[in-house]
C-alpha cells in the first residue's frame, strides 16, 4: 500500500511538469556565430545569462529558457531588475540601494547621465587611458545592458550560416527583419519561412505548448542546417560542446576529489588500508575526468587551455593533482593525495562558482599569443611551477599540522620536511626555467628579453622568495619551523605573480589576461594563512 | 689568493649574511616598482625605479656577492658543482643585461602605407639644436640622475662665445593655454573660456575662434565649437548628424555678441544669448556649461607646469631654455615632441626636444598593412606588413619581406618586429615596428641555460650540508 502511494505521488507531480517542461535540445544545438567563433546556441545562452545576471540560472530559469523568455517577452524584461550591478560607488552614483543586486534595462536607459558616463569611459579606454574600478564597472554594466538589447533586437543572433564575403560575418535575425522591412517582396521564400518559423517557436514558447515547441524548434533547426556548408559548421563539434556544457567535468572533478579527501583523510586517521584504496581510486577518477574536460576544451577551442585566469586556475589545479600522484607513487606517502585532493576541491570549486570574476567562456586568442611554440612551452612551464608550489602549500600545511600535533617527534618532522623540500625544488626549477623561457618568447615576439614588466618582475620576486628560504635554511637562520612557515608564506609571491598582477595591479604588457574582482576572497585566504601561521608559530616548542 | 679569501671585506661580500638581505631588499624594490607601475605607468616605474642609480647599484652589489661567494669556495669540491654552475649562470645573465643596457637599441619606427623610412626613435629624451642650418647637435635631456635648475643649470657652449642654458626641467609637465589680450602688433583671435560641469565630468578650456589647434573641444560623445555665426550655419546645414551626437556651439554674431546653441541627436535648441559667468544646461549628459571669460582679441599663451603622474601612458617632460648669443638673449619653454625656431642677433636657431633618433643602415618601405579579424568581429586576429628593405650600401636593390606578429625581420644585426598599428581616417594604416639590437642576448641565453642546468644539478646531488649548520 505504502509503495503504491509513493508511485501515485510521483505520477501526480510528474504529470503537470511534463506538460509544461519545454525541450530545448534541438534549439541548444543551433550553431551561432559570436565573438569570432561558431558555438552552439546553448553556449551563447549560458554566456549571456552569466554575463548579464552573473549566473547561468536566474531565479530558477535555466539559460536557454531565459534566452527565449527575453525574446518572447521583451517588454516585461525591460522593467525587470536582472542586470547585475556590483560596484558600491556606482550604485551610490545611480542611487541604487546597496543591497539591491540587479537593475532593470529601463532604469539604465532612462539615466542619460549614466549612458553618457559609460560612453565617455569607453572613449577613454579606446585612448588607452586606464580606468578606475567605478569607471570599469560602468562599462561592464553598460555592456550587460547592450548585450540584452542586442539579443532582443536579434543583432547578436547570427544564426544563418551565410558568411559575408569580406567580413565572414553570418547573417543575423536583425538583418533579416531589416531586409524584410525594406523590401518584403524581394525576400526569398526560404528566408521568409525561417522568420515565420522562428516566430512560431516564440509563440509556442509563450503558450507553454511543449509539443508545438518541440516540432517548431525541430523545423527551425532543419531550415537553418540547410543553409550551412561543411566549412562553416561542424555539427560534431557543436554537439561535443553542448555535451561539454551539460557534463560539467570540472564539477565532477571536485566532487570526486572531495570524496577522495574524505576517504584518504579517514584512512590516515584510522591507519586503514580499506579506506585508502577507494580514496585513491576516487583521486585517480578526479584526475581522469578533469583530463577529459581539458581534452574536450582543447578540441572545442583548438588551442591549449591556458589563456585566462579561469583556464589557468583549472590547469594549475589539475597539474597539482598530477604532481601529487607522481610524488605519491614515488614516496608512497598518503599525505600527497590528502593534500592534493583538498586543494583540488578548493581550486575546482572556485573556478566553478565565480563566473563574473573567472570567465569560463571560450574566446579566440590575442594575436600575439597565436601559433607560437615558445609561448606554449613558456606558459606550460610557468603554470606547472605554480602547480608544484600549490602542492608545496598543501604539504606545508601538513607539516604545520605535524608541528602542532607531534612537536616532539623530530624524526617524523624531518622526513616530512624532506618531502616538502623535494616539491619546492621541482617548483623552483620550473619557475626559473619558465621565467627565462618567457624572456626567450618576449625576445622573439616583442624584441626584448627582459623589460621589468610586472608579470615577469613578480615571477622573479616569487622565485627570489623561495631562493631566500633556501639561503635562510643554509645559513641556519631558518630552523625547521621557519622553513615550513617560509614555504607557506612564499606562496603569496606566486599568488601575486599569478593572480595579483592581472587582477590587482592590472598593468603592463600581459594585458590580455587582465580582469577584476575576487580580491575579498584572496584577502580572506591570506588572512587565514597568517592566523594559522601565527597560531602554529607562536606555540612554544616542547623540548624532547 | 689566499690572502684575499681571508680579507674581512671579501669575506663579508662573499657571505650568505649579505646574500639573504640582498635577495629580500631586491625583492622589495621590485615589488615597489610594480606598484608604482600600477599606480602610474610603465614610463614612471622605469624612470623612478628601474633606471635609477640605486637600483642598478643594488643589482651590482648582488652580482659582487654572487661572484665572491662562488670564488670563496675555491678550490671547488665535487658536491659543489651545482652550486658553482648556478651562481655562474646568474653572473652571466647579469653581465648580458649590462651589455644590453649599454649597447642595445630598443626603438620604434612608424610607417604609413607607401612610406619609406630609416630613422628609429628611442625612448631616451634628447634635445637637438642647429645654428644657421649647420650640423645638428644633440644632448641627452632625460636628466634621470639630476635635473637642471636655475641654481644648477646645464650649460652648453655655442660657437662665437654663445651659450645654451637649460635652467629648468619638469619630468612631467602639462601645457596650459590661457587667453592673453594681444599686444599692439600681435595677431590675435576672439577667445572664450568655456567650463563644462556635471556630476560625472568637469572640463574647462579656452577656445580661440579660427585657431587651428584650439578651435574646438572633443569629448568623445560630445563636441564644443566656437565659430562665427555664418560658419556654424554652414556646418549645421552640411549634415547635422555627423557633427557629434551632442554639441554645444558658442557663436560669435556679426555684431560681436555671443550666443549659444546646443543639439542632442540632431535636434537643435533655439539660439540664446550668452551671459558671462552664468550656467546654462546643455541638454545632454546632464551637463551645465558657462562661458567664464571672454577676450575680444586674444593670443593663446602656452606655459608648462609640473603635474602629478596621472594614468597617462607616457611622461611629458618639458624644459626651459635660454640662449645667449652675440648680446642677444632668448628664453622659453619646450615641451616633449615640440620644436621652436627663432632669429637671434642675425643667426637662425632651431631647437627640437623629443625621442632620440637613430639612423638604421637600411631603409624600410611599407607597401601594405594587413589586419586580420576574427570572423564576424572587429577583433584583431593577426597583424602583418608587406615591406621592402634596401641596404644603404646597395641602393636600388629592394628585397621583399613579410613581417608579422611572431615573425620579425633580421637584417644587419637589427631585428624589426611588428608591434602595433594605427588606423587612419582615410582607411589606410600606419604600421608600427619595434626595432631592436641586443648584443647581450646570446650572453643572456647562455647564462640562462647554465643557470637552469646548475639548479637541476644542485638539487639532484643534494647539498650534504642540508639540515646541518654550514661551517
Amino acid at each position: 500500500m505504502k509503495s503504491k502511494l509513493w508511485l501515485f505521488l510521483v505520477l501526480l507531480l510528474a504529470a503537470p511538469l511534463s506538460a509544461q517542461t519545454l525541450d530545448f535540445k534541438a534549439l541548444s544545438l543551433l550553431p551561432l556565430q559570436e565573438g569570432g567563433r561558431v558555438k552552439p546556441l546553448d553556449t551563447f545562452a549560458r554566456e549571456s545569462a552569466r554575463m548579464i545576471t552573473g549566473h547561468e540560472k536566474f531565479q530558477g530559469q535555466g539559460s536557454m529558457d531565459l534566452l527565449f523568455d527575453w525574446l518572447t517577452h521583451p517588454a516585461e524584461w525591460n522593467n525587470k531588475n536582472f542586470i547585475l550591478i556590483e560596484n558600491l560607488e556606482l550604485k551610490n552614483l545611480l542611487s541604487v540601494p546597496v543591497d539591491q543586486k540587479f537593475v532593470s534595462p529601463k532604469f539604465l536607459i532612462a539615466n542619460d547621465g549614466f549612458i553618457a558616463y559609460a560612453k565617455m569611459n569607453y572613449a577613454k579606454q579606446e585612448k588607452k587611458i586606464s580606468l578606475n574600478a567605478m569607471e570599469k564597472e560602468s562599462l561592464t554594466v553598460f555592456t550587460r545592458l547592450q548585450r540584452f538589447e542586442d539579443i532582443e533586437t536579434g543583432k547578436l543572433l547570427a544564426l544563418l550560416p551565410i558568411p559575408n564575403e569580406k567580413t565572414q560575418k553570418w547573417v543575423t535575425l536583425e538583418d533579416l527583419q531589416d531586409a524584410y522591412r525594406k523590401n518584403p517582396k524581394g525576400m526569398p521564400d526560404a528566408i521568409k519561412t525561417i522568420l515565420a518559423t522562428f516566430a512560431q517557436v516564440l509563440k509556442s514558447y509563450d503558450a507553454h505548448d511543449a509539443a508545438g515547441f518541440a516540432s517548431n524548434s525541430q523545423d527551425l533547426s532543419m531550415l537553418l542546417a540547410q543553409l550551412g556548408t561543411k566549412e562553416s559548421v561542424d555539427p560534431g563539434k557543436i554537439a561535443l560542446e553542448v555535451q561539454f556544457n551539460s557534463l560539467k567535468p570540472f564539477q565532477w572533478a571536485w566532487i570526486l576529489h572531495l570524496s577522495a579527501f574524505v576517504l584518504v583523510g579517514l584512512s590516515i586517521l584510522f591507519a586503514s588500508r580499506a579506506l585508502y584504496v577507494p580514496g585513491f581510486i576516487a583521486f585517480l577518477a578526479g584526475i581522469g575526468i578533469s583530463a577529459y574536460g581539458f581534452i574536450l576544451r582543447c578540441i572545442i577551442a583548438g588551442r591549449p587551455p591556458v589563456s585566462n585566469m579561469y583556464e589557468s586556475l583549472l590547469w594549475v589545479t589539475f597539474g597539482m593533482t598530477v604532481f601529487a600522484l607522481i610524488f605519491e607513487l614515488i614516496y608512497k606517502n598518503r599525505q600527497f593525495v590528502a593534500a592534493g585532493s583538498v586543494l583540488a576541491v578548493l581550486g575546482f570549486v572556485l573556478a566553478d562558482n565565480a563566473p563574473t570574476i573567472l570567465d569560463p567562456s571560450i574566446q579566440p586568442l590575442e594575436p600575439v599569443l597565436r601559433s607560437n611554440f615558445w609561448l606554449t612551452i613558456h606558459v606550460l612551464t610557468i603554470t606547472l611551477s605554480y602547480a608544484a608550489f600549490l602542492l608545496s602549500l598543501g604539504i606545508g600545511h601538513v607539516c604545520l599540522w605535524t608541528l602542532w600535533k607531534y612537536a616532539g617527534d623530530k624524526e617524523r618532522l624531518k622526513k616530512q620536511i624532506q618531502l616538502l623540500y623535494r616539491v619546492v625544488q621541482v617548483g623552483i626549477v620550473m619557475l626559473a626555467a619558465g621565467t627565462i623561457l618567457g624572456g626567450v618568447w618576449a625576445s622573439y615576439s616583442w624584441g626584448r628579453f627582459w623589460g621589468w614588466d610586472p608579470k615577469e618582475t613578480w615571477a622573479l620576486i616569487a622565485l627570489l622568495g623561495y631562493v631566500a628560504i633556501l639561503h635562510g635554511r643554509l645559513s641556519g637562520w631558518l630552523k625547521e619551523k621557519g622553513f615550513i612557515i617560509g614555504v607557506v608564506l612564499a606562496f603569496l609571491g606566486v599568488l601575486m605573480a599569478w593572480y595579483g598582477v592581472n587582477f590587482i595591479l592590472g598593468a603592463g604588457l600581459h594585458s590580455y589576461g587582465f580582469s577584476k574582482g575576487g580580491l575579498p576572497y584572496v584577502i580572506g585566504f591570506v588572512t587565514i594563512e597568517v592566523i594559522l601561521i601565527l597560531i602554529v608559530g607562536l606555540k612554544p616548542t616542547k623540548k624532547a | 689568493m689566499k690572502k684575499l679569501f681571508e680579507n674581512k671585506v671579501f669575506k663579508f661580500l662573499a657571505s650568505i649574511q649579505l646574500a639573504l638581505p640582498m635577495i629580500l631588499l631586491i625583492s622589495a624594490l621590485l615589488a615597489a616598482g610594480t606598484i608604482v607601475e600600477s599606480r602610474y605607468s610603465t614610463a614612471v616605474a622605469k624612470r623612478f625605479v628601474y633606471s635609477t642609480w640605486w637600483f642598478n647599484l643594488a643589482l651590482l652589489l648582488l652580482g659582487i656577492n654572487v661572484l665572491c661567494s662562488a670564488l670563496s669556495r675555491f678550490p671547488w669540491k665535487k658536491h659543489q658543482t651545482g652550486f658553482v654552475i648556478t651562481h655562474l649562470g646568474i653572473l652571466i645573465i647579469l653581465a648580458g643585461s649590462f651589455v644590453t643596457q649599454q649597447f642595445g637599441v630598443d626603438g620604434q619606427i612608424a610607417l604609413n602605407e607607401g612610406e619609406t623610412g630609416h630613422v628609429v626613435q628611442e625612448e631616451k629624451p634628447t634635445l637637438y639644436y642647429q645654428i644657421d642650418h649647420g650640423s645638428i647637435e644633440q644632448i641627452a635631456a632625460g636628466f634621470e640622475y639630476r635635473a637642471p635648475s636655475p641654481e644648477h643649470p646645464l650649460l652648453i657652449d655655442l660657437p662665437h662665445d654663445g651659450l645654451l642654458m637649460i635652467n629648468q626641467f619638469f619630468v612631467n609637465a602639462q601645457k596650459s593655454v590661457d587667453g592673453r589680450p594681444a599686444g599692439p602688433n600681435e595677431k590675435g583671435f576672439p577667445g572664450v573660456h568655456v567650463v563644462l560641469d556635471s556630476s560625472f565630468v568637469h572640463e574647462n578650456q579656452w577656445l580661440f575662434l579660427g585657431d587651428p589647434n584650439y578651435g574646438h573641444l572633443d569629448l568623445g560623445p560630445a563636441a564644443v565649437f566656437f565659430e562665427k555665426e555664418a560658419d556654424w550655419e554652414k556646418r549645421r546645414a552640411k549634415d547635422p548628424q555627423s557633427i557629434a551626437p551632442n554639441t554645444l556651439a558658442v557663436i560669435l554674431t556679426a555684431d560681436n555678441k555671443l550666443k549659444y546653441q546646443t543639439s542632442h541627436n540632431g535636434q537643435f535648441t533655439p539660439m540664446s544669448p550668452v551671459t558671462i559667468g552664468t550656467e546654462n544646461p546643455t541638454g545632454w549628459m546632464d551637463m551645465q556649461f558657462k562661458v567664464a571669460d571672454r577676450v575680444f582679441n586674444a593670443v593663446p599663451e602656452e606655459s608648462y607646469k609640473p603635474v602629478d603622474f596621472g594614468y597617462q601612458k607616457d611622461l611629458n617632460p618639458a624644459l626651459h631654455y635660454e640662449v645667449i648669443s652675440r648680446g642677444g638673449r632668448k628664453e622659453g619653454w619646450l615641451g616633449f615632441q615640440n620644436q621652436t625656431a627663432f632669429m637671434l642677433a642675425g643667426s637662425a636657431f632651431e631647437l627640437a626636444y623629443g625621442p632620440r633618433q637613430l639612423e638604421l643602415p637600411f631603409t624600410l618601405r611599407l607597401v601594405k598593412f594587413h589586419l586580420g579579424l576574427d570572423p564576424g568581429t572587429q577583433k584583431a586576429a593577426s597583424y602583418a606588413s608587406d615591406i621592402y628593405y634596401t641596404d644603404m650600401r646597395n641602393p636600388g636593390q629592394e628585397v621583399p619581406y613579410d613581417i608579422s606578429m611572431n615573425k620579425p625581420l633580421h637584417h644587419d644585426g637589427f631585428t624589426v618586429y611588428q608591434a602595433s598599428y594605427e588606423p587612419q581616417p582615410d582607411g589606410k594604416y600606419v604600421s608600427v615596428f619595434a626595432v631592436g639590437q641586443d648584443p647581450g642576448l646570446a650572453v643572456k641565453y647562455t647564462g640562462a641555460i647554465v643557470l637552469v642546468l646548475g639548479i637541476i644539478l644542485m638539487f639532484w646531488f643534494k647539498n650534504p650540508a642540508w639540515g646541518k649548520k654550514e661551517k
